[in-house]
């Protein structure tokens, strides 16, 4: 008997299965846009002669269903959950930590990064003015003695050496690894994504403005606002594990110091400009990050009443949640993204500024090919 | 297309099966013929071309020597068109590349390689479609008329791409009359369900620390690291092929066909000559009837003995791949079954079973070395790797990739063992039958795993593009 009933329930479980959730798939509402895995969804391939002769409309199919099949994100989260009851501990580059996720460092390709140390001593040497370079640490490197037992991961501490010892002498070089070791029992790296916190970047504005020979305001003066507790960054997008509690994004005003007067964004079409540094409206969206000064555009002014000073920063995101503190000591801070544009001084006039700030945390340095676009400014020589 | 796939899995299976069982009885084969034909060219728009015109030339040889029944000369002659066209279809597409490097490095020459990409499955579907007319011409078959049955077979959707190696023979009776069973129905969903589970689950898996061992430098890996990177390739293609093949045999049973099985747990064989009775079945026997027997077997004395088996694994090698590896790879393992023949079968017989297993097992790992590392140089540095050349027996880096993959390695293990089917046979005998009544809950359990990893398909290889 037994085995008849179980017969008969193998079969209805599989045609159940194999039937449900393709009809799922297709009734329920499509997405174009992942916000939990920060992706853009394949749409649905075109059909023709030539495209099905080179299955590019077979593959584009395969990458369709994938998308957009039923349940996509809960169906990743639970492969991350089966991988991890395996033991392992690394999974698409990401490292599990007990309560953190880190992303691996893959070996750099020093020749890229020998052509952007170059980009920047040539950029150093022609505008004559005085040039910071901070190469930020991730969490990876502050926290790589909570990596796995065993595993391995090319030493940050040592490729930030090794752009320092390579960066001419004119050019003043800012420990921020030294910094943010120091206080890496605090929230200064976000558990879900791949930035520093807030404060990780209000240590790094200390030891910024140290060198350029600026008082900094100490951090306790700064009102605290928690604009979010629910913050889950690029590595929980990557393996959607939701192991790791949330991160709180926080935002340092200082209401006795200088305040902005304008926030202009170029997104490459068009200048639009705004009255604050912290976009709200990305609170309510998955990137939260992006609250920071929006997200990554080719240029973002600040000016504020300040009467000191112009700075220009080179940057990646780092600069997003850091710039705010800068004005609190500039009359003008522009950062510029070089990824949007073949040469900078197509983009910014030098000139104006007084002090230029390169800032970029160790991953971004040793993967953006970018950087080496300093190298072709002619600066004042040029003129 | 492959099995491991959404697409196959959740639209095309579905779409396929719903109208395969409201069909009648006629237009089945029809439904199969056209989904075989989607299947292949899913993934090979151009070259089903090839493949149905192989299949045309077979269907026609069959019923040309079935119209002159009494005719011997023209019956061989279209038995030999079958074969050359057969053959000559898999070299050109196979192995011109193959040859025309070889001849242009021994000769100092310059022929031009046309560098054709290989048609996937044409090794499987070449040698099906020739049993049908081998077949014939040795009167074990009667010949099938209708042309759409006969090419229904050939590019029938579950076993085109990688086996197993349905002879005609096998499939002769089901192909015109079928009927889908209850048990045989259940029996097709547990087939399938294992066969997935062991291809996404396990071979994907420990798949991922081959891939990762294999692009290290070999002059400087330790022992234990050449050692796991190897057992996990083992491991991978023992359950990706025999989970294909799985798949294959339930999916046949579905759709009303009894598959012949392809792997018999291979790896707890006492001998070489055992272990190619129980992996890749359908190929051995198909060498078997078609080359060995053909040419005389072991009926002839010793020396024809020993240059039919060399005939034949030089052969069974060169199927795999149009390489020289591959050919070495045969050929090691012709000379070993010829040991064993002459003498090493004897001491096995006598050594403790853990020994001989040992023995079998140890070999074939090494055969693997052969198999997947491209060049000899290559390969030869592996084997000295896995014999500590490179000093150390282990650094950081051979105990991290131990302690991720140690679960599935110990899974690949067990499951590898025919260890777990005992145990499922002593308890199915008790009263109250586990195994039955928690089969469904767990093929549901393995659906939904293998759901999960073919959304978030990292890594999903096929390993056959090269047979």
């Amino acid at each position: 008997m037994s085995k008849k009933v179980s017969q008969t329930l193998s079969i209805i479980v599989f045609f159940a299965f194999i039937f449900i959730l393709p009809i799922l798939t297709v009734i329920l509402p499509k997405e174009t846009f992942s916000e939990a895995e920060n992706k853009v969804l394949a749409t649905f391939p075109k059909f023709s002669f030539d495209s099905v002769i080179s299955t590019d409309f077979m593959t584009g199919i395969d990458s369709y269903v994938s998308d957009h099949f039923v349940f996509r994100e809960d169906w990743i989260a639970l492969k991350t959950r089966l991988e991890l009851a395996q033991g392992k501990k690394e999974l698409k580059g990401i490292y599990f930590l007990d309560d953190r996720l880190v992303q691996k460092f893959e070996t750099p390709d020093y020749t890229e990064t020998d052509k952007s140390i170059n980009g920047i001593n040539h950029f150093a040497q022609v505008i004559g003015k005085p040039v910071y370079v901070a190469v930020a640490p991730t969490s990876a490197c502050i926290y790589s003695d909570e990596l796995p037992k065993n595993s391995s991961m090319e030493d940050q501490k040592a490729y930030i050496d090794y752009i320092y010892n390579n960066l001419s002498e004119e050019i003043t070089k800012v420990d921020l690894y030294k910094t943010l070791f120091s206080v890496r029992d605090e929230y200064v790296y976000y558990r879900t994504d791949h930035h520093w916190t807030t404060l990780g970047a209000g240590y790094a504005y200390k030891s910024i403005a140290n060198a350029m020979g600026i008082t900094p305001i100490p951090l306790e003066k700064f009102d605290v606002e928690h604009a979010s507790s629910d913050f889950l960054g690029t590595f929980y997008s990557k393996v959607l594990y939701n192991g790791i509690t949330p991160d709180v994004i926080d935002y340092y005003m200082y209401k006795d110091g200088s305040q902005v007067t304008s926030v202009i964004v170029n997104d490459g079409r068009e200048e639009k400009e705004y009255n604050s540094m912290y976009f709200r409206e990305f609170l309510s969206k998955k990137d939260k990050y992006s609250s920071f000064l929006g997200s990554n555009t080719p240029m973002v002014t600040v000016n504020s009443d300040n009467q000191g000073e112009k700075l220009l920063v080179i940057k990646d995101s780092y600069a997003h949640c850091f710039v705010p503190f800068m004005t609190q000591h500039f009359s003008k801070v522009t950062m510029i993204d070089l990824r949007y544009m073949m040469n900078p001084e197509l983009v910014v006039d030098i000139s104006e500024y007084d002090k230029v700030l390169v800032l970029y945390n160790a991953q971004s340095f040793s993967e953006d090919t970018n950087i080496k676009k300093l190298g072709y400014v002619k600066g004042a020589a040029g003129e | 297309m492959v099995f491991s796939s959404l697409t196959f899995l959740f639209f095309y299976l579905t779409i396929v099966l719903i109208l395969y069982f409201i069909g009648t009885k006629t237009i089945k084969n029809i439904i199969l013929l056209i989904s075989g034909l989607i299947f292949y060219a899913w993934g090979e728009p151009v070259y089903v071309v090839i493949m149905l015109f192989s299949t045309l030339v077979d269907y026609t040889a069959g019923m040309f020597m079935h119209k002159f029944d009494s005719k011997p000369k023209i019956r061989t002659l279209c038995l030999l068109m079958s074969v050359i066209l057969n053959i000559g279809m898999l070299s050109i597409f196979k192995y011109s590349s193959f040859i025309i490097t070889n001849i242009n490095a021994i000769f100092g020459t310059n022929i031009y390689d046309p560098q054709l990409p290989l048609p996937i499955g044409i090794s499987f579907y070449t040698f099906q479609s020739m049993s049908y007319t081998i077949d014939l011409y040795l009167r074990n078959i009667k010949v099938q008329k209708n042309v759409f049955s006969f090419t229904a077979y050939v590019s029938m959707f579950p076993q085109i791409v990688a086996g197993p190696i349905v002879r005609y023979e096998d499939v002769a009776k089901e192909i015109d009359d079928r009927k889908i069973t209850k048990p045989m129905l259940a029996e097709g969903v547990a087939f399938f369900v294992k066969g997935l589970g062991k291809k996404v689950l396990l071979a994907n898996n420990i798949g991922l620390l081959w891939t990762q061992v294999k692009a290290m430098d070999y002059a400087s890996i330790p022992a234990l690291t050449a050692w796991l990177g190897i057992l996990a390739f083992t491991f991978q293609i023992y359950y990706d092929f025999s989970g294909y093949s799985d798949m294959a045999v339930g999916l046949g049973k579905m759709l009303g066909f009894n598959f012949p099985n392809n792997f018999n747990y291979p790896y707890i064989s006492k001998s070489i000559s055992e272990f190619w009775r129980r992996w890749h079945i359908t190929l051995g026997s198909w060498f078997r009837s078609y080359v060995y027997i053909p040419l005389g077997g072991n009926r002839h004395g010793m020396a024809k003995t020993l240059r039919n088996l060399i005939i034949v694994w030089f052969l069974t090698g060169l199927w795999h791949g149009a390489s020289w590896n591959f050919i070495l790879w045969g050929l090691y393992f012709g000379v070993l079954i010829i040991l064993e023949r002459l003498f090493l079968g004897k001491i096995l017989q006598k050594l403790p079973s853990f020994l001989s297993t040992a023995y079998t097992f140890i070999l074939v790992v090494f055969g693997w070395v052969l198999f997947d590392i491209d060049t000899l140089p290559a390969s030869g540095r592996y084997f000295k790797a896995m014999f500590g050349g490179a000093g150390a027996f282990a650094d950081s880096t051979s105990w991290y990739l131990l302690a991720s993959y140690a679960v599935i390695f110990v899974i690949c293990i067990f499951g590898s063992t025919d260890v777990t089917k005992k145990i499922c046979e002593r308890l199915k005998s008790k009263k109250f039958d586990i195994v039955s009544v928690s089969a469904p809950v767990v093929q549901l359990l393995i659906m939904v795993m293998c759901t999960a990893y073919l959304v978030d398909a990292t890594y999903n290889p096929f390993m056959y593009f090269r047979f």
